[in-house]
């Protein structure tokens, strides 16, 4: 069940209404009825891992709770590590690995005995992996206290707007809003609404318009020229903003109209002059998890300056390595890495690039959508393709399919440049639904949904991130 | 709670009468294109009265050059091929204009590989095809049921949303009734101006769509009830395999379908598909799917002089 779908407007109506309705103590059994029927629409018998998952870490949080020994602790923290990690090694990494192995041993004339397993990726399996082990982390590092109740426990992995695809939470800060009572507010309400409602439309307008050229030249990029390769690539670096960032305003207004306040997980990336600033404003939740639960742990920038470089390209690398099990990934997680080390060698010996402001805009921008080549491309041929296609500047005609749709793109992508540097320069002064007078704030709401029903693309499917 | 129910009442009583203004506003400029893929549509369904049709999908409507085979056949000809349309929306427009007139010949052109299973995502296929044909569905009844048949749902939302069923259209409506921009068709045949380029083409770029040896019956099903409906008004149809650039020789079991029906039903099959006339030619091809207008000259000329 994906957010732009009627299936699940249905569902967000029917339950919404459903947990007021209902008195306080039941709402958490509720919730977590709910969340098991929407993560079961997906895939039913995948409820089992998360299950598994979840009775692990709710006792490794107990006894690492009541134990003092920091041998005892340790062991605690590593069966959760191994619990969580084994079911992403299995489900999301072996046949990678097993693949890899194949073609390692292919090379030396030796059949791999191994054979590769016939299994889907359950969907948003690294996200509430990773949601359950902040939990594990943070009640070993004393940060917080183990939670006695399986059932608020068992919602605080499952809490259904976060999920599938995040934002990755931590436990500070939902699980005790999960226990706390909810009154139908108005404003709250209204202001979840209109999270969705502009989630929505980055989701179905902006992200499914751009993907209708940007899979046309990249499921076949040896049939595309130079310019068409360049305007793909653009289109999909605001695609995958707009995809993923249009999600998570649904979480968080989903997750808010019942109460809860979910972390921000974009913060308008694209304004970005640097690529550490970037990293401060993209998938928030998961940089962060990264830096507190992996950089710090590895010594952070307390080590040495080579360790402390080998240490972000590490967790780069890792991080590309979540996205998806393909070189892909990690060629994408490792450039941002690189990217980092220049920036911190170019600041240690006082390099100041001398540009204006606009153009380290322009140069960020183009090294980010360097780098999403490769986390589109299915795998690093086709991503050599689009970059050949580029830098060669191939010959040929430019691709244009649907002449109104390309156009649109344009639009759309202006328009969200302008609504993003509203937010950030006039905190939405301009805003047509947060301006402070109120007619024009309901012509927004209107003006918003006519052109989502007039120029939404509802056969977009499912959210990029979904897969990881 | 109270205040939140009136105002999400009085905001959905704001978007119902909007959408029936933008409804019936869109539904007028749709009506109003001079050119363009839907303006192909609305010719077919709304005004053409030519003795011959043609009917497939951009392959029809660059191959077949409506003057040229109205000079060697004396008959009106209209070309009807649309991009991405196949049996599915074929089958929706046959008895809808044969509801409005009759006309002698109608000619189809079809890919016959596109006929086994895993063609093509069927599903998103017929999607497309049915996207095509749901602005006509207020206008046009029966689109509904046929619409119906594989998204029930979409049905469901342009009947009761008026600005859906324009979904995606308002920038080529605006293209096509305001502009000379786009798509620009004569009669319906859409010429394309260059040859292939050997240095780009030198193998096939479409793999088939990982064909599957087994038939689609349900397009072979759409098929024998267009051919059904034609016959039943005594309109005669041609089948054409137009031509491919590189080899592409019709499976044996589709092939053996297609006879079946033809020696049933009775209606030729005009087979050029590993034609060594066109095969190879880049002269005459503008990609490996479509002729050229020195193509379609040549093919005109001989679906032409087989009409006559």
């Amino acid at each position: 069940m994906v957010f732009n779908s009627l299936h699940f407007l249905l569902f967000f109506i029917v339950t919404t209404i459903a947990f007021f309705l209902l008195p306080h103590k039941y709402r958490w059994m509720f919730l977590l009825a709910i969340s098991c029927y929407f993560y079961m629409a997906f895939k039913p018998i995948y409820i089992l891992i998360l299950a598994f998952t979840i009775v692990i870490d709710y006792f490794a949080g107990i006894y690492l709770e009541k134990t003092s020994d920091p041998s005892t602790k340790k062991k605690l923290l590593i069966a959760s590590i191994i619990a969580n990690v084994g079911c992403l090694a299995v489900f999301k990494y072996f046949n990678f690995i097993n693949e890899n192995i194949t073609d390692l041993l292919g090379t030396l004339l030796i059949q791999n005995p191994i054979p590769m397993l016939d299994i889907l990726l359950p969907i948003g399996l690294s996200f509430h992996t990773f949601q359950a082990m902040s939990y594990t982390f943070e009640v070993y590092f004393g940060r917080q206290k183990a939670e006695k109740h399986f059932g608020i426990y068992a919602l605080y992995v499952m809490y259904y707007p976060q999920l599938v695809a995040g934002p990755i939470e931590r436990p500070q800060n939902i699980l005790h809003q999960l226990t706390q009572k909810v009154n139908f507010d108005y404003d709250r309400i209204t202001q979840a609404l209109k999270l969705i409602l502009w989630g929505m439309f980055v989701k179905v307008v902006i992200a499914d318009r751009l993907s209708l050229y940007v899979d046309k030249v990249f499921d076949s990029p040896h049939m595309h020229s130079g310019i068409s390769s360049l305007i793909a690539t653009i289109f999909f670096t605001f695609q995958i903003y707009c995809d993923f960032s249009g999600y998570s305003l649904i979480a968080i207004g989903c997750a808010k109209v019942l109460g809860v306040d979910l972390m921000t997980n974009f913060r308008r990336p694209y304004v970005s002059i640097s690529i550490r600033e970037f990293w401060s404003r993209w998938h928030i939740s998961l940089s962060t998890w990264f830096r507190d639960y992996l950089y710090i742990p590895l010594g952070g920038n307390r080590v040495g300056f080579y360790r402390n470089m080998l240490n972000v390209f590490f967790v780069f690398m890792i991080s590309g390595l979540w996205h998806g099990a393909n070189w892909t990934f990690i060629v994408w997680g490792s450039l941002h890495g690189i990217y980092l080390i220049v920036e911190i060698l170019t600041a240690k010996i006082n390099f100041k690039w001398p540009l204006p402001v606009f153009t380290k805009w322009i140069f960020n921008f183009a090294l980010v959508a360097f780098t999403w080549i490769f986390f589109r491309a299915h795998h690093l041929a086709e991503a050599k393709q689009i970059l050949i296609n580029i830098f060669t500047w191939k010959k040929g005609g430019l691709y244009i399919g649907n002449a109104a749709s390309f156009g649109y793109s344009f639009l759309l992508i202006a328009f969200l440049l302008i609504a993003d540097y509203n937010t950030e320069k006039w905190n939405n002064k301009f805003s047509l639904i947060y301006h402070a007078n109120k007619t024009v704030r309901w012509i927004g709401y209107v003006t918003l949904i006519i052109i989502l029903l007039l120029i939404g693309v509802f056969n977009g499917g499912q959210f990029i991130y979904f897969q990881f | 709670m109270k205040k939140f129910a009136i105002h999400i009442s009085l905001l959905l009583l704001i978007l119902i009468v909007l959408d029936r203004i933008c409804g019936a506003v869109l539904e007028n400029l749709f009506y109003k294109q001079t050119h363009g893929d839907e303006f192909v549509s609305i010719e077919l369904l709304e005004h053409s009265k030519a003795d011959v049709l043609l009917l497939g999908s951009s392959r029809a409507s660059h191959h077949f050059i409506s003057d040229s085979i109205e000079q060697q056949t004396g008959m009106t000809v209209y070309n009807g091929g649309r991009d991405n349309m196949g049996i599915h929306y074929i089958n929706a427009v046959v008895p809808e204009i044969l509801n409005r007139y009759t006309p002698k010949y109608i000619v189809i052109d079809l890919i016959p590989n596109n006929f086994c299973k895993g063609s093509q995502d069927v599903q998103g296929y017929f999607d497309i095809q049915s996207s095509a044909l749901l602005p006509f569905a207020n206008k046009h009844q029966p689109f509904y049921n046929c619409v119906q048949q594989y998204n029930s749902l979409e049905v469901y939302k342009a009947k009761y949303i008026k600005c859906y069923a324009y979904n995606s259209l308002i920038g080529s409506m605006i293209q096509n009734t305001f502009t000379k921009i786009g798509h620009t068709q004569i009669k319906g045949y859409e010429p394309l101006a260059t040859g292939i380029d050997t240095t780009v083409y030198k193998k096939p770029f479409s793999n088939e769509f990982n064909l599957q040896p087994s038939l689609d019956s349900t397009s072979f099903q759409l098929f024998e009830q267009t051919i059904q409906a034609c016959q039943a008004k005594g309109v005669k149809v041609i089948v054409c395999f137009s031509p491919f650039y590189f080899e592409r020789p019709i499976r044996q079991n589709v092939q053996a379908f297609f006879q079946r029906l033809s020696t049933a039903y009775q209606f030729p099959i005009l087979d050029y598909c590993t034609d060594s006339n066109y095969m190879h030619h880049s002269a005459l091809f503008y990609d490996e799917l479509h002729l050229n207008n020195h193509g379609a000259a040549m093919l005109s000329k001989s679906v032409g002089q087989y009409i006559k």
